[in-house]
């Protein structure tokens, strides 16, 4: 069991990771899902011990990552976005260096790298410079180290990154694999994988549960079925049918009042009208809908449920999570104002930089596309960092 | 750590670069043992030694530039810091196999007061090995402090040009000591300097400009009461500050036939505590 607690970053008043709190169980699969620069990558650096945190604590399998961190590394198998290994090496000897690092036993090392090789499809490449391998089969060596040492929790940090689709297939199927165990293990003992991406359909494909993170902040921390059923409040019907607006509406006047009318022809064909139909949820109106329009002989040429997906969720979630952090930062400029009014002038310059960027950080949630949105995000991450 | 170490030397020999620093010692240790030991005939290989030593600023920065630097900038350093190893383990180490690689030159080079001793009139074995177990030792310390300053920095490039930098000074520190005028108002002036550099180091450190202004000014304030009540504390006092802390000059001891423990001590220690510095340096960039 790994415990995440309370656990904050800052570089310099930056706050990277603004106290995030978890705890993974054993046997699941765990998805780590937020924007670029939400902080997954620094969560999972303190988590194995590479960075220290400002404050907070984890403890994996009741040890701390602070006051034991040789023992609570011990249990960790871990792959960084870049995967760490030596270009001047072969595979297989970086594989042995491995196991010694790790401390695996003599005689259990032969076994080991045999293992890890086998399960990555590395067996042509055993012999192979790093240095001549793609970066697919980097990727690859990268998780074969993680799996040395029998680690009980394996932390990935964006695995699939830079692969093409059908080594993406594989490492979902191996990943799937490594929680799959036989009955004699106990289950306290089972394997734990955290991965982090920011595709949805990946973390959705493979992942028992999902946490959303964005500024830093654990937004949400769910079971696919359970985020999609909690988001899943209203009923949305998308009705195209060739009639006008006017008609549609007429003939649909019955349900003016349970329903939320929205009409929205503009990328319709000539004489095509789209109407979106919101109802309370558990409303189950499709088939009244169709009978509705079957019986005014409007020639319906789509009738379809929207379900929202958790693609639709994440990027509302990160979208509030904007909103809420845009509100956090002005609130802490007006109080640096504050502060500052009465001191030295060359401050004020940093104020006004700052406050620039806020204006820069409200403007992106207004957006209305969603997918710009995250775009958006991205570069004004990008710019943060540097 | 013998994990580390092994991979670490491994690796300078999976290139040229290990070959390379092999090679450049045994081409100056071959060239003046024939110069001065066979063409000019001394039987002293002490005193070639000797005038080896002055390369060393060059040459071991070479061999020490990329051992941290390479592994931080290419994100191998995840590797070492997330396995169950500790951070003293690692350093110590890369810091043993960089001193394994400068062993192998100084090693053959044992070759050569034997060489003396079987063809020579006069031979002084002993005071050659003593000499060369000096050498081997500032070398040593010398790695420590390349070591250091390849893990502050991400660029070999730079991790070198400082650890060449504090090298050269600390090879001149006795030559420069004569350079430093004599008199009190200068050394107090000096010392003035200093309080500056501490300044900013210490304001880097804190963020805290208030504290270590006052620190600031509490040092400048002590350094002109001394020099008010007794001036002559300062004269030529920087000079001889520095003479205290020989280090290279003491090579020559060991060419004299004296097997100076001090020395040997010092050398060790000064290796010990860059070791802990490049430590403490990792550390610190975990915390920051």
């Amino acid at each position: 069991m790994i415990e995440v607690k309370n656990l904050v970053k800052r570089y310099g008043l930056i706050p990277a990771v603004d106290d995030i709190s978890f705890t993974l169980h054993p046997g699941k699969i765990y998805g780590f899902l937020g924007p670029n620069g939400a902080g997954k990558s620094t969560t999972m650096n303190i988590m194995t011990g590479y960075i220290a945190p400002t404050g907070g604590d984890v403890l994996i399998n009741e040890c701390s990552i602070l006051e034991d961190p040789e023992e609570a590394k011990s249990y960790i198998g871990y792959l960084p976005e870049i995967p760490p290994v030596y270009p001047d090496m072969t595979v297989e000897e970086y594989l042995r260096f491995v196991t010694e690092l790790k401390g695996v036993k003599r005689d259990e090392r032969k076994k080991q790298i045999d293992m890890a090789i086998n399960r990555t499809r590395l067996n042509d490449y055993r012999r192979r410079l790093i240095r001549n391998l793609s970066k697919g089969y980097r990727q690859r060596v990268g998780l074969a180290q993680a799996l040395l040492g029998n680690p009980q929790f394996i932390i990935l940090d964006e695995p699939t990154v830079g692969l093409d689709p059908r080594q993406i297939q594989e490492i979902r199927r191996l990943i799937r694999e490594l929680v799959i165990t036989d009955d004699t293990v106990a289950p306290e003992d089972k394997p734990v994988v955290l991965l982090s991406s920011h595709i949805m359909q990946e973390v959705s494909a493979v992942c028992d549960e999902i946490l959303i993170i964005a500024h830093g902040r654990l937004i949400v921390m769910d079971t696919p079925e359970n985020l999609v059923a909690r988001y899943h409040t209203q009923d949305v019907y998308e009705i195209e049918a060739r009639t006008t607006e006017e008609n549609l509406s007429e003939v649909l006047a019955p349900f003016k009042e349970m329903a939320t009318f929205e009409f929205d022809s503009n990328d319709m064909p000539e004489g095509v009208s789209k109407l979106r139909l919101t109802f309370a949820k558990g409303a189950d109106v499709a088939e009244v809908l169709f009978k509705t329009l079957a019986k005014a002989g409007v020639p319906v040429r789509q009738l379809r449920a929207v379900v929202p997906t958790l693609e639709e969720i994440f990027l509302q979630l990160v979208a509030k999570a904007d909103e809420e952090y845009a509100a956090r930062e002005e609130e802490r400029m007006k109080e640096e104002n504050r502060g500052n009014a009465s001191s030295e002038e060359d401050k004020t310059e940093e104020t006004a930089d700052d406050a620039e960027d806020t204006s820069a950080e409200e403007a992106a949630p207004e957006e209305d596309e969603p997918n710009e949105e995250t775009s958006d995000e991205e570069e004004k991450e990008g710019g943060d960092e540097k | 750590m013998i994990a580390v170490l092994k991979r670490e030397f491994r690796s300078y020999f999976n290139d040229m670069l290990g070959y390379f620093i092999v090679a450049v010692f045994l081409l100056f240790f071959g060239l003046t043992f024939s110069f001065n030991n066979i063409e000019a005939g001394s039987p002293f290989y002490a005193y070639s030694l000797a005038g080896i030593i002055s390369y060393l600023p060059v040459l071991i920065p070479i061999l020490t530039m990329r051992s941290f630097s390479e592994e931080r900038r290419s994100k191998t350093d995840q590797l070492l810091l997330t396995s169950p190893v500790s951070v003293w383990k690692i350093a110590l180490g890369k810091y043993l196999a960089m001193v394994l690689v400068f062993a192998i030159p100084v090693l053959i080079s044992c070759v050569y007061p034997m060489v003396i001793y079987m063809t020579g009139d006069y031979a002084y074995p002993l005071t050659d090995y003593a000499t060369i177990l000096a050498f081997f030792l500032i070398g040593a310390s010398y790695i420590a402090i390349g070591m250091f300053f390849s893990s502050v920095t991400e660029s070999q490039i730079i991790a070198a040009l400082l650890a060449f930098g504090f090298l050269f000074l600390m090879s001149m520190l006795t030559e420069l000591a004569e350079k430093i005028p004599m008199d009190e108002w200068k050394n107090a002036m000096i010392f003035v300097g200093l309080s500056v550099v501490f300044f900013l180091i210490f304001f880097k450190m804190t963020q805290n400009f208030y504290v270590s202004f006052v620190v600031f000014a509490c040092l400048c304030i002590l350094i002109m009461i001394l020099y008010r009540v007794n001036p002559d504390m300062f004269y030529g006092s920087v000079g001889q500050i520095m003479h205290n802390i020989p280090y290279v000059g003491t090579l020559v001891y060991f060419a004299y036939n004296i097997f100076d423990i001090p020395s040997i001590v010092l050398y060790l220690s000064v290796s010990a505590f860059f070791v802990f510095l490049t430590i403490q340096s990792i550390q610190k960039r975990r915390y920051s």
